[in-house]
């Protein structure tokens, strides 16, 4: 499986096992991210997790621009969605930095 | 100290009770899976969470529930994985001096857990499963509504 637009995926961590490693050199700021979809956005991205290479200074909201170009069925639900930083709610203004893991978290129910 | 478990929750309401000389009210809140919901039938409920930070966000909530209220002692307990109907998905318990702060603590808790912490239910039902998700009480600092 290879996915749409230049954002490279890693590769998929998946109990289904690996979809495909395609890992450029990496360049300065520019490294691997953990990326964790749960509950419907799990279901519809088909993983729990991958692994995308994401430069530092990207905001937050392009990181979401870019999750959309790899995982075009998520484009109605992320508006909704908050995006967790290494475990902290970051606003769409935000730079990444050198967080090691995003989560995307639909609008919770829990109780 | 929050907890969330995969293990069922019944029979741990008497593990809450340590008495507190100092404490004249014991509140707890019992969240059961209830089989209907806005007229759809309900088998169970599958817990999804972001785990880490569903327990710091759930001791947050008790550390505030203290200061707010005056409060002696706040625990939050959450299911994840299947519960089924009739079972415990949450608990939420609450000891102070007096009942009025042990009463208003608890449901103010509950409120709080049901919009900050990364829990996600899905109905599972005779006819399918879906996916529960407010409106409102997003995580999102974007969205309306969010704390």
């Amino acid at each position: 499986m290879t996915l749409p637009g230049p954002n490279p995926i890693v590769r998929n961590l998946d109990s289904t096992g690996t979809i495909s490693v395609q890992v450029p050199p990496l360049k300065s700021g520019k490294g691997p991210r953990e990326i964790l979809f749960f509950a419907i956005a799990s279901e519809i991205a088909k993983t729990r997790s991958i692994f995308l290479l994401l430069d530092e200074n990207l905001t937050i909201s392009q990181v979401r621009a870019l999750l959309i170009s790899a995982f075009p069925p998520l484009e109605p639900l992320l508006p909704c969605c908050a995006l967790a930083v290494d475990g902290v709610i970051a606003r769409d203004s935000d730079l990444l930095g050198p967080a090691s893991t995003i989560a995307v978290l639909p609008p919770v129910s829990g109780g | 100290m929050a907890k969330l478990l995969r293990e069922p929750l019944e029979g741990f309401e008497a593990q809450f009770a340590t008495p507190d000389p100092a404490c004249g009210a014991r509140v707890m809140f019992t969240g059961l899976v209830r089989e209907d919901t806005n007229g759809a039938t309900t088998c169970a409920l599958e817990y999804d969470a972001y785990e880490p930070m569903a327990i710091k966000a759930m001791e947050d909530i008790e550390a505030e529930a203290l200061k707010l209220f005056g409060i002696r002692r706040a625990l939050v307990i959450h299911r994840v994985g299947h519960v089924l109907v009739g079972q415990i998905g949450v608990l939420a318990l609450v000891e102070s001096g007096h009942r009025k702060q042990a009463f208003a603590a608890c449901e103010w808790l509950m409120n709080e857990v049901k919009k900050r912490v990364p829990i996600w239910k899905k109905d599972i039902g005779p006819n399918g499963e879906i996916w529960q998700h407010p409106l409102s009480g997003s995580l999102n600092p974007q969205s309306p509504g969010s704390p």
